[in-house]
Parts: C-alpha cells; sequence; structure tokens
C-alpha cells in the first residue's frame, strides 16, 4: 500500500500474525515512527486531557455543562494493578475499553440487557456497563485478555476456536466469561447447567448450540 | 457427492478465528485514536415532521465543540434516507449532527440544540394509507413505483425508483385484507388462475400479515471516518460487505472512490441491515471533512431500533387450490408491503416473496398481485430472507391445514409440490439450476424422526398439547459479474484477495478454500486477505445468501486463470504445451518429470511480467474487471503471478436458489400460553457444502432467529403518536440461550452440487431462518387446532385464542 | 433522547446508614439514592433523570447478610444481593418460595449485581413511562397506556395510572408476610412489605412509600409459614431477562388434609403486588382437589377490569392459582 500519510494505523493491526488481516509487514515502531499529520495512536489518556481542558476552560459552563468530579483510581484487572483517572459517572467498561485499551467487552446495549460487557469481579460475572468505575476499586477484575498466558490460549478459548464458538464473536467475550465462572464453580456442568450460565448472554447470529458444546469441552479438560 | 475434494467439504479453522477468541478483534468501535472526536446526532422526537427552525449557536459556541452539521449542509436523497433530514419521516431520525472531544460534551452539545417543529400527519399502518383520505408518509407521495427487483439487482443495475400516490377509493377495508382492491404496481401471473381454483378440490383462503422486526446484531453500527485535507478518507466501518459499501460511502458524501480507503476486518452481525453503507456511515466522514480529525459516531443499541433496519412487513391474502392428492392447481396471492418511509425496499420484498412463493410452492397456476407503501416506521432494509421469509412464515401453516382438511399427510401434500432442478421461479419462469428441497425435506423428517412424531400432533399432556409442523423457505443465492484476485509470491504463498466481507459466516474465507481447491495448492499455503478496501476485489455485498456462489466463483476464476497462466509458465520454461501440465499439491508438472513449484513459477513470472505480473491487463479482463479489483493488485504488480478472474453471462443460466425445510415439535401450555420448542429439525439444499462446521452454524443461527421470529419478536408502535415504544432489549426479544429448543438442533444438508456454483456450491444463510420459523408456527397452529394471523405468537396471543374459543383442543 | 452519556454526577459512598440518610437530606432532591444501581443507571443514561449526586450504600457493611433469628425468623439485609437470596440455604430450607422467586430474576449478572432491596423498590416498566412520555406518573397530565399499547399493564387495582407492579422478589416476600425495617430522618420504622407498595390513587408517582433520605434496611421473615408448601410460577415471554406477565407465590397451610391458611401474590395484574383475597377464601377450609382448585381460581380477581390489550392476565392470573394451589410443595 502506499505510503502517504494515512499511514498509520492503530493499535492491535502491526501485523499480528494470528490475522486479523491488516497491515502487513510493518511493526508497531515502524507505524508510529512513520506517522505524519499529528495523528498518533495511543491506547490510553484520552478521556482525562480533553475533559481537564474543558473544565478549565468552561469553569462553571453554560447551563448544561455541570461540573466534572474526576479522581485517581487504582484498578486490580486481570492481576496487574492499573491506575486510572475517571469521572464518577464513567462506567467500569467506558474505563476498561477507553483509558485501559481493553476492548474485549464490547458495548452491546450499555443497557445491562445483552452481556456482551460481561466481565468477572472477584470471579463473578457482571455487566461492566452497568457498573461505576469506583464500584470495581479493591475486587480483581477479570477480562477476556488476562486469559491467554504467554501465548498459550486458556481450555476455554481454545474450545471456542476448535468449535466455532463465535460467527460474528461480538458476543464471544462475554459468553467465555460467563462460562469460566460457570466452570469454577460448577466443574462438571450438565447441558441445562451450561444454558443457565449462559442465560445473560445473548447471541444475535444464534450460535448458543456451539457456545455450549464449547464450554462442555472446555469444562472436560479443566 | 464432494469426496474428491482436498479442501472443500473439510472443516478447518479460519484465520480470524484466534483474534475472536483472544479479543484481538477489532470492531470499529475498538480503533483507539488519539485526537478523535466523538460525534452524537439530535433525533426527532415525532413520527413525521418538518424543521421550521434550528438554531445551533450554543452548541457551537461550546468549550469542546469542534463541527456541528445540520441537514442543510449534506446531500439530499431523492427516496433514501439521508444522512441527516430536514423533514424526518421517522421517529429518532437525526437532522444535526456534532463533534466535540468528548462523548459528554457531544451530549451535553446535542443538547443544546434548538429546534421549532412543524408536526406532520403520520402513518403506521400500511393497509391505512391506502384509504381515501388517509395520511402519506412522505409529502410527495405514499408508495415507491418502479421495478421490482432484489435488492442486488437494484444495486447492480442502479435502479432509480420513483414516488406515486395511490389510493384504493373503492375498497372495502372493513376486512382484514381491503376487498375490490384498488391499484396494484406488480401484476404478474402464471397460466390463469381462476381455472386452477376453479380445477381445485378444496380451497383454502386467508390473510396472514408477516410483521416487522428489528434486525439487531449485537454489534450497533459504530464508524470512524478521518478526512484528511489532502482529501484522502479512511473509514473504520461496521458492515457486512467490502465493495458495494466502498462505492456507495464515497458516493453518499461526495468523494473519490479512488481517495478513500475502508478497513472492515470485523462486523458484528448485520443479517441484511448493515449489508452496504447506511446514513450512519456518512455522519463522522461530513464531520471528519470540516476538522480533518478522526471523528467517531459510537452506535447506540436503541439507535438500532430507529435506523438500524429491520425486517420488512406484510399483509397477505392467500387463495389457494388444492386436488385431493394436495398439488397446488392455483395460489392467488395479493400482498402489501411495507418498508418504512426511508427506501423502495417494499419492492425487493416483493419480488422475493412472490419468487420464493413460486419457486418453493410450483403452482400449476398462479397470478401475483402486489404493492410497496411507504409509512412512518423504521427503514427495514434486507433483513435475512427479505420478503422470502415473510412469505414462508405466512404460507407454510396453509399447507398444513390443507393436509389436514384434505386428510392426507403434510409431508406427503409438501413432496406433491416442491420444484426440482429445472422447474421455474419467478415472473420469468427461470429455470432453476438445482433443487433439491424435497431431498431436504426427507433429510429433515428422518433426522426430526416424522414418521413417530407426527402422531403426537395434537396429543394432549396435561396441561400441555402437542404440536408437529413443518414448513419451508428459499433465497436466490447466486450472482455472476463480479471479480476475483489471486496472487502467487516467488516465496510460494498464494495471497487470495477476495472481497467479501467479514460479518461471522466464514464465508470471507470459505470462497479461499474454493478457489485454493481449482489452484490445487495446500491450505497451508494460502494467505487470505480481507477486511481493506483497497486489497479487496470488487464483489457483491454479502446478503441475499449469495457470497458462497458469487464470490467463490469469481476465485474460482480468479483461479482458473492461475491455473492457466502456470501451465504456460511451465511449459515456457520445461518445455511442451500448457496442456501437457497439471497444477496440483502447490505444484505444476507434466507427469514425466518435468515440474515446479509455485514458489518457482512465481519467480519465472516476474521475470516474465506482461500479463503474468499484471504489468498487462489481458483486453477481456480489462474490460469487465472493477476498477476497485485492478487497484487492489496495485502493490503487487511487477512483484508476483497475478490471476485476476471475473464471472460473466455464460457462467450462470438459470436462476441459483437454496432451500431449507425444517419440521418442528412444540409443547403449549393451555393454562399460560407458553410455548416451548421441543424439537426442530432444519435441512438445506445448498449445493456442496463447503465448509460444514459454517454450515450447520448458519443454519442453527438461522433457526434460532426464526424461531424469535415466530414467538418474541414485533416491533410495536404507539398508533397515536406513532412512536416506537419498546426500543429496548428486554421489550423486543430476541432469544436468549434458554428461548430456543430444548433438544439439540438437528440440522444438515443435502450435499448435491449446483452444476454453476463454484465446485457445486451455492449461498446459505437465509433459507433456514423461514423454515424455521414456519415449522414452529405451523406446529402451534396444528396443535392448537387454530389459525394464526398476527405473529409472534406469544403466550398472550394462545390465552386470547383460548378465551374466543377458536381452539380445536379436547 | 440523548443515549447512554451520563450527566456528570457525583458519587458519595457512606459507611453507616446514619451518614446515608444524612447525605440524603444534604443534598435534596439533587441526590439519588442507590445500591445494585441495575435499574436508575438506565434513567440516567437516557437523561429521563439527571442527579447531580448518587447516594451509594453498597459499602455499608451492616446491610448484608441472611440470618436466621432463634424465634424462627429470618433477617435479610436489604443489600444482600439477589443471587445470594436464591442460593441460601436458609432460605431454601424453610421459606423456598423466596429464592425461587429471585432465582428467575432477569440474568445471572443481574442478580450479581441487584440487591433484594432494589428488587423490592423496583420502579414501573410502563414503556411510555420509561419512554420518557410526560405521563401522571412522570408528573404529567395524561396516561397514554390507557388507550394505547397496554400490554403490559394492569388489569385491577389501577386508577389514572394502569401500570403493573414488575417484582418477582416482592410476591415471594409478600407470600411469607414478610415486613421491612426503614430507617430516615425521622428514626426508624416497620411496616409490612404489603403496606410498603402504594396504589396510583394513594400516590401517583411512587411506587412504593420510601419517602427521599429513607433507607430500606432489612426485610424480615416472620416464622409464621416456616416450612408450609410453597409454590412460585413466573410467565414471561422469554425465558431470561424479561419481566412477568404475570407471576404467582403461593404459602398454603394444611391442617387435617384442609387448608388452614393460605397466601395466593401475584405481580403483572396490578400496581402493587396484589394478594389474591377472593382465591385465598375460597380454598380456605377445604381440602385441595383439582375441582376446588379450579373454583379457586375462577374466583380470582373478581373485579378485574382489563384493558385493551391485556384482558388474557385474567385467565393467566386463574390458572396459576389452581396450579399454584394443586402443586404446593
Amino acid at each position: 500500500m502506499s505510503e502517504d500519510d494515512t499511514g498509520q494505523v492503530p493499535l492491535g493491526s502491526d501485523g499480528d500474525p494470528e490475522g486479523d488481516g491488516l497491515i502487513g509487514n510493518l511493526s508497531r515502531r515502524d507505524l508510529i515512527k512513520g506517522t505524519l499529520g499529528g495523528v498518533i495512536v495511543a491506547s490510553n489518556a484520552y478521556l482525562f486531557d480533553h475533559v481537564a481542558v474543558a473544565a478549565a476552560k468552561t469553569g462553571t459552563g453554560g447551563p448544561s455543562v455541570r461540573q466534572r468530579f474526576s479522581g485517581t483510581l487504582t484498578l486490580n484487572v486481570n492481576g496487574r494493578k492499573r491506575t486510572v483517572n475517571v469521572m464518577d459517572q464513567d462506567t467500569l467498561l467506558r474505563t476498561l475499553r477507553y483509558k485501559l485499551g481493553l476492548t474485549a467487552a464490547k458495548f452491546g446495549c450499555d443497557r445491562a440487557m445483552c452481556g456482551a460487557c460481561t466481565v468477572l469481579v472477584d470471579g463473578k460475572p457482571v455487566y461492566g456497563c452497568t457498573m461505576f468505575t469506583r464500584d470495581a476499586v479493591g475486587s480483581e477484575i477479570t477480562t477476556l485478555e488476562g486469559l491467554e498466558k504467554n501465548g498459550q490460549l486458556h481450555p476455554l478459548q481454545q474450545a471456542f476456536l476448535e468449535d466455532l464458538g463465535g460467527q460474528c464473536a461480538f458476543c464471544t467475550s462475554g459468553m467465555i466469561m460467563s462460562g469460566l465462572s460457570l466452570i469454577k464453580s460448577n466443574p462438571n456442568p450438565s447441558r441445562d447447567e451450561i444454558k443457565q450460565g449462559l442465560s445473560g448472554n445473548l447471541c444475535r447470529c444464534g450460535n448458543y448450540e456451539n457456545e455450549i458444546s464449547a464450554v462442555a469441552k472446555a469444562a472436560q479438560r479443566m | 457427492m464432494a469426496s474428491n475434494f482436498n479442501l472443500v467439504g473439510k472443516d478447518y479453522i479460519p484465520p480470524d478465528v484466534r483474534a475472536k477468541v483472544t479479543g484481538r478483534a477489532k470492531y470499529a468501535d475498538d480503533y483507539l485514536f488519539d485526537n478523535l472526536l466523538h460525534a452524537k446526532t439530535f433525533k426527532s422526537p415525532y413520527a413525521h415532521a418538518r424543521v421550521k427552525s434550528i438554531d445551533t449557536s450554543a452548541a457551537e459556541k461550546m468549550s469542546g465543540v469542534r463541527a456541528v452539521l445540520t441537514y442543510k449542509d449534506v446531500p439530499a436523497e431523492p427516496i433514501n434516507q439521508p444522512a441527516l433530514d430536514g423533514e424526518p419521516l421517522v421517529f429518532g431520525t437525526p437532522v444535526a449532527a456534532v463533534a466535540a472531544v468528548d462523548e459528554y460534551t457531544a451530549a451535553d452539545a446535542v443538547d443544546a440544540i434548538d429546534v421549532e417543529w412543524e408536526v406532520l400527519d403520520h402513518v403506521i399502518d400500511p393497509i391505512e394509507t391506502l384509504k381515501p383520505g388517509s395520511p402519506n408518509a412522505r409529502s410527495d407521495g405514499n408508495i415507491p413505483t418502479g421495478k421490482s427487483l432484489s435488492e442486488a439487482q437494484a444495486r447492480q443495475t442502479k435502479s432509480n425508483p420513483t414516488i406515486d400516490t395511490v389510493k384504493w377509493d373503492n375498497a372495502d377495508f372493513s376486512t382484514p385484507y381491503p376487498t375490490n382492491a384498488g391499484e396494484y404496481t406488480v401484476n404478474w401471473s402464471w397460466g390463469d388462475v381462476s381455472k386452477g381454483l376453479a380445477k381445485a378440490d378444496h380451497v383454502i383462503e386467508d390473510t396472514v400479515e408477516a410483521h416487522p422486526v428489528v434486525t439487531n446484531p449485537m454489534e450497533p453500527r459504530s464508524n470512524v471516518a478521518y478526512w484528511q485535507s489532502n482529501g484522502k478518507l479512511r473509514v473504520w466501518g461496521s458492515s457486512q460487505s467490502v465493495g458495494l459499501t466502498y462505492f456507495g460511502l464515497a458516493g453518499a458524501v461526495g468523494a473519490n472512490p479512488a481517495d478513500v480507503s475502508m478497513i472492515l476486518n470485523f462486523c458484528g452481525g448485520g443479517f441484511g441491515s448493515k449489508g452496504t453503507n447506511y446514513p450512519q456511515m456518512s455522519i463522522p466522514a461530513l464531520l471528519s471533512k470540516e476538522v480533518n480529525q478522526p471523528v467517531k459516531i459510537r452506535g447506540t443499541r436503541r439507535e438500532e431500533f430507529y435506523w438500524g433496519n429491520g425486517r420488512s412487513s406484510n399483509v397477505f391474502h392467500f387463495k389457494i387450490g388444492f386436488s385431493k392428492t394436495g398439488r397446488i392447481t392455483g395460489l392467488d396471492v395479493q400482498t402489501v408491503a411495507d418498508a418504512g418511509a426511508y427506501s423502495s425496499n417494499a419492492l425487493s420484498n416483493i419480488s422475493g416473496a412472490l419468487t420464493a412463493l413460486s419457486a418453493n410452492l410450483q403452482p400449476e397456476t398462479m397470478r401475483a398481485r402486489a404493492i410497496g407503501v411507504f409509512t412512518n416506521t423504521p427503514k427495514r432494509w434486507p433483513m435475512r430472507g427479505p420478503g422470502q421469509n415473510q412469505a414462508a412464515l405466512a404460507v407454510e401453516p396453509l399447507l398444513d391445514r390443507a393436509a389436514k382438511e384434505l386428510g392426507i399427510d403434510s409431508l406427503k401434500l409438501r413432496l406433491q409440490n416442491v420444484p426440482t432442478t429445472g422447474d421455474p421461479a419467478g415472473e420469468n419462469k427461470t429455470p432453476l439450476t438445482s433443487a433439491h428441497l424435497g431431498e431436504a425435506y426427507q433429510m429433515a423428517a428422518q433426522a426430526f424422526g416424522y414418521d413417530q412424531k407426527k402422531s403426537l400432533n395434537g396429543k394432549r399432556e396435561g396441561n400441555l398439547v402437542h404440536g408437529i409442523g413443518m414448513g419451508s423457505a428459499s433465497h436466490q443465492s447466486g450472482y455472476v459479474g463480479f471479480d476475483g484476485l489471486m496472487a502467487i509470491h516467488p516465496d510460494g504463498t498464494v495471497e487470495i484477495r477476495q472481497g467479501a466481507g467479514n460479518l461471522g459466516t466464514y464465508s470471507y474465507s470459505d470462497v479461499c478454500r474454493l478457489g485454493a481447491e481449482t489452484l490445487g495448492v495446500p491450505w497451508d499455503q494460502v494467505t487470505v486477505g480481507w477486511g481493506r478496501s483497497d486489497r479487496s476485489s470488487f464483489t457483491l455485498g454479502q446478503f441475499s445468501s449469495n457470497t458462497t456462489f458469487t464470490t467463490g466463483l469469481s476465485q474460482v476464476k480468479a483461479a482458473e486463470t492461475a491455473v492457466s497462466y502456470l501451465q504456460e509458465i511451465a511449459a515456457n520454461s520445461r518445455g511442451g504445451g500448457p496442456s501437457d501440465y497439471q497444477v496440483a499439491n502447490g505444484e505444476v508438472s507434466n507427469g514425466s518429470g518435468d515440474s515446479m513449484t509455485l514458489a518457482e513459477a512465481a519467480k519465472a513470472a516476474v521475470s516474465m511480467g506482461g500479463k503474468y505480473t499484471g504489468e498487462a491487463i489481458p483486453a477481456d479482463l480489462k474490460k469487465s474487471l472493477n476498477p476497485m479489483t485492478l487497484a487492489a493488485a496495485g502493490d503487487l504488480v511487477g512483484k508476483a503471478l497475478i490471476a485476476f478472474g471475473h464471472s460473466g453471462g455464460p457462467d450462470l443460466k438459470g436462476f441459483v436458489d437454496s432451500f431449507n425445510a425444517a419440521m418442528a415439535h412444540v409443547t403449549i401450555d393451555l393454562g399460560t400460553g407458553k410455548i416451548r420448542v421441543i424439537d426442530l429439525a432444519d435441512y438445506g439444499d445448498s449445493g456442496t457444502i463447503v465448509h460444514p462446521a459454517s454450515y450447520h452454524a448458519q443454519i442453527q443461527g438461522g433457526a434460532i432467529q426464526g424461531i424469535g421470529y415466530a414467538l418474541t419478536e414485533l416491533m410495536r408502535f404507539d398508533e397515536q403518536t406513532g412512536i416506537p415504544i419498546n426500543t429496548d432489549w428486554y421489550q423486543n426479544k430476541p432469544p436468549s440461550i434458554l428461548d430456543y429448543t430444548e433438544q439439540p438442533l438437528k440440522t444438515g444438508g443435502v450435499n448435491k452440487p449446483d452444476p454453476y456454483g463454484p465446485h457445486g456450491a451455492k449461498g446459505v444463510g437465509e433459507p433456514p431462518y423461514g423454515a424455521a420459523a414456519s415449522a414452529v408456527t405451523a406446529a402451534i397452529q396444528n396443535g392448537l387446532g387454530a389459525t394464526f394471523q398476527h405473529h409472534p405468537i406469544t403466550p398472550s396471543d394462545v390465552l386470547d385464542k383460548i378465551a374466543a374459543g377458536e381452539t380445536k383442543v379436547s | 433522547m440523548q443515549d447512554d452519556m451520563i450527566k456528570p454526577l457525583q458519587i458519595v459512598k457512606p459507611t453507616t446508614v446514619d451518614e446515608a440518610v444524612a447525605s440524603l437530606q444534604k443534598h435534596g432532591t439533587d441526590a439519588t439514592l442507590v445500591a445494585g444501581n441495575t435499574d436508575e443507571i438506565n434513567w440516567l443514561k437516557d437523561r429521563v433523570r439527571t442527579p447531580r449526586v448518587l447516594v451509594d450504600i453498597k459499602d455499608i457493611k451492616s446491610l448484608y447478610g441472611i440470618d436466621q433469628q432463634s424465634d424462627g425468623s429470618v433477617r435479610i439485609g436489604s443489600l444482600t444481593k439477589v443471587a445470594d437470596v436464591a442460593s441460601s440455604d436458609v432460605l431454601k430450607g424453610s421459606f423456598g418460595v423466596v429464592p425461587e422467586a429471585t432465582s428467575l430474576v432477569a440474568t445471572p449478572q443481574i442478580r450479581n449485581m441487584g440487591s433484594i432491596g432494589g428488587n423490592l423498590s423496583q420502579d414501573s416498566r410502563c414503556w411510555y413511562y420509561r419512554g420518557g412520555f410526560d405521563c401522571y406518573r412522570a408528573g404529567g397530565h395524561t396516561c397514554y397506556a390507557i388507550t394505547g399499547q397496554n400490554r403490559d399493564h394492569s388489569v385491577t387495582d389501577y386508577s389514572r395510572c394502569v401500570t403493573a407492579h414488575p417484582s418477582d422478589g416482592a410476591v415471594g416476600l409478600v407470600a411469607v408476610d414478610a415486613s421491612i425495617e426503614v430507617q430516615g430522618p425521622n428514626g426508624t420504622r416497620q411496616e409490612p412489605l404489603s403496606d410498603f407498595y402504594v396504589g396510583p390513587q394513594e400516590n401517583i408517582t411512587k411506587m412504593n412509600d420510601l419517602a427521599h433520605g429513607e433507607v430500606m434496611t432489612h426485610i424480615v421473615i416472620p416464622k409464621t409459614w416456616r416450612n408450609a408448601a410453597f409454590y412460585f410460577e413466573k410467565v414471561r415471554d422469554r425465558n431470561s431477562w424479561d419481566f412477568p406477565l404475570v407471576n404467582i407465590a403461593a404459602a398454603v397451610k394444611t391442617s387435617g388434609g384442609k387448608v388452614t391458611d393460605v397466601r395466593l401474590v401475584s405481580n403483572g395484574v396490578a400496581p402493587t403486588p396484589k394478594r389474591l383475597r377472593a382465591a385465598e377464601r375460597a380454598i380456605t377450609g377445604k381440602a385441595i382437589s383439582q375441582s376446588t382448585a379450579k373454583a379457586a381460581g375462577q374466583a380470582a380477581l373478581p373485579n378485574a377490569a382489563p384493558l385493551t390489550h391485556n384482558a388474557f392476565k385474567v385467565p393467566l392470573t386463574q390458572n396459576l392459582v389452581t396450579r399454584a394451589l394443586l402443586n404446593a410443595k
């Protein structure tokens, strides 16, 4: 492809050999070095800077601009301490995705009605869209990104890979997290118990059979 | 069947699966940028209104707001939904848009926009707008006119429907379907249906509605656009397709396609609703043009209800005549189709529905009359079998009813009427290239245990009654006129730059299996290309169940080009004539010891240049290849063996159609109205099955969505205001994992090759939905001995039927 | 109509009930009380409600727990998660209808996040009210549902507002004569849970009598119905997420084969959890049989006045009564 100044490519598409099919051979270093035009890709620190600027400029602002209460929090995400600056009304999903670059959990509905944002908090599946980030302080947060260890897929990920557990795969992160919690509390779940465990995760592609078989397969291997 | 293939018919792990299970797969909202602006829209709070005045000054002055656009700043559209509309025809249609430094500021800016409205008359019900003196959904008329084409044909021919006004002045609107109907815009016949009905031993007549539902893919449609000051526009989008999306968006925002590139790597479902570009995709592009910064619009779920392109609706009136053995002697169908206010899609709904009825039922005589209307409801776009699956839902229970009334077996009745290869389809009686619906029925019956189960129909078990039903559906599933592109690199890898999008069907990769099969190359030497418009060959969109055939065929064509080049190169290099050489197992050889590996042949190609490396394009290909395809090979020219392919007229004679047959076992709780689907078998005639695991997944998925269509989903409106009233997912209910069959779904395929399909394959995705939906509703109707003219059939509908004494349960 | 973006607010997290009450008073109507927040947050995201302060009581440790008391009653802290109520061995053993009812609330994730107090004090699900229409409940001057889409609405006990109460937890707890304890600016008070609920004649904008500044602290199940025969059924469109079209919780005591006392409670039929007293009277003193259970069912909702789209709820409720009596164990 021609190296014009659209050459910058967002993070995550750095020739990932797992084949997300994006740019071929450029490394992330090349891309960032090669960027022109002032648009540099970064994975975090997007919200806070702009909010501070806006607040500083407007003071109390017009009638519809309110004081924004923000603070620095420490979260435990996938076993690591992460420090973030969030506003009180920022949800955990928003923080995970846009501050920490952990984009596996998705905005499916933002209303606790679909499960695409399911993450584990202290091992229990919750809807990240419906939890304020502040409420997650002091808990262990586990996301899909935390499952792979040293390039080795977690048995659930391996099972979803083998059994075509995702079609469009937008629900897959949430499904796997719910499946993980289920298996931890019930190591040998029946088909019905698997369905109950996944009953808070919608799959619009209708791939439920494959999701059930993948969870059952993973349970056997774990 | 498909037993001599290396790749086709075998399972494999497609190249995007690992990214999906690790969370690395990036959908449009996952890309992170510094300097990103966020777009939100100001939406109409009325079903139909006109902006009298709009004041965006407060929004523009707000700190952090970088751009504000109104409907005055965007191109108008004659019939489709513009990006922003000054006379919004649907509740929730955007009128203005802002781009701000963060989403909170964007939301505040939208709240600061002031609009004075002139509220106009609205109409929600499609029959209502045909009544004399009734409101029109649009100021310029109440019906789309022009040729009724399938959505794919409309795009290919760039047909431009027009708008007119029709009222049925002399109709009687007191019956469920108006009698003495007025003008229809679609009229065609097979033979003389009045004779067909006259000779029938039994006639069934009924009015059935096929209802609107929201498509609701899991991923709301988010898009990022970056329009740079040098005129180049890059988009990270959510779309099922690549080529049509790319050209469509360029046209919609007034950009030169050569200046546009799109990243369309992963799409979280579409089911038709993201088939090409859509207005929301234009908004960030137009905003970005103002500021030359990347702009994202993060789609919300609520917006999917407003502009997410649902299923068009039909009111059908059938009069069907049967011989005493169940053969359909006459099918008289009238329908009013409604695709909302913003598209001519009612016309393709009509085409799809009527063609499917003709193909599936093969009536001896047929009369089809139809008209499409506008209503102030969300634009409906092709949703999984648009028209075809509406027809299936409506008509299949009538066939079971006929069987019962004639005292013959339902399956026997179906088998009297199923199409076989060469039978006609549609207005022009185009011959079906292949049709094995009868076999699909029999396979479904076998898997389902129909012979044992059928006696359960109507059987009481405590509070429950059992119901057994069946149904079928079809969808045109293959087109020609599209491009393929394959490159063999000097290292021997074969890179297939196919053009299908990635919406979860794995067809983007399966079409490469088809091409690789032709090339005889081991799969581990193949690189699948997808997700970037600048490296995609031009093909049809990923809708209409067509990709496996259409894009597969174009890739097979490219592979055939590659084979002929390899033969020529080998002959040139090793001696003899090209026809002495075969291409198989990653090499080209003549069987007498002269061979070249693909790597060696590619290196030779590079030194030979000319057509082998894209430095010269053969005249016939040059004429037919789309510029997008040529551009997709741009960086490879002179560096690899480049093989283009194009499918054209001679490659297809007839109508490519895929079929599914399904059987369902339900129980209905007479005390609570709850329906449980116990067991469902859904089998398809989709030609050669290319990727078995994905094939089963498509049928399962279609069946589960079809169960939702029959049992749980509906767009509901407040009639007085015309406002959609159930715009949250717990109100507008897609099936959860607890809402489909109790037994594992039984799925499979006939797996007989189509003569024109690539290695015999046809398309897959839509018929399973209509077959399942119709089998489930037939089962309920059979079990209760009741007829349902409206769906979904929920507990309240069952209880109402029982209370009205309209069931025949003991 | 601005989706998804909560207007900036401040979260305060009191650690005692006194602090919570004081906070609510301090901020007045600028503040809203939240616990699990699985519902209130949606109002905020829709910008239909825009409090400047959320008083989040999740850190008040004293409000968690399910404790058997020596007198046979059970005290449940109002912040106890719905999931914990559903899986409680203490309750399963002797007041099984309560875990049964709560196990069918929404989804596993919501049960993990939501509090039992929140489930009991949840707001109407009328789609006009929730959709931002200016109806009576929202402080306006009309009801859209009465002449509009009212499939999910009440068939009895309504007045100018026809909403139906959606809670499953409520019917389970009302069926065992639960009471609640509330702490507020004027001290603490107790009342039967059934009195907590407020019909539109009494107050058309609220579903219950929790005043601003008050916090529900505990739910108390008296020993009265310990080890009675119980039944719970929830009839809904889908088998996950959905609210009840109609549900029923039953508690039955028999002696010498005859019913000595019975509670039959349904939601989905009235603006407050409905004691089906006519049905209760019809079965009291009788042995439960197919015919007496059927008769009791037919006796339910004698004053029902269905709306245009919800007549089905009457036979549904009646059938559930019959089913509950025949299957209670």
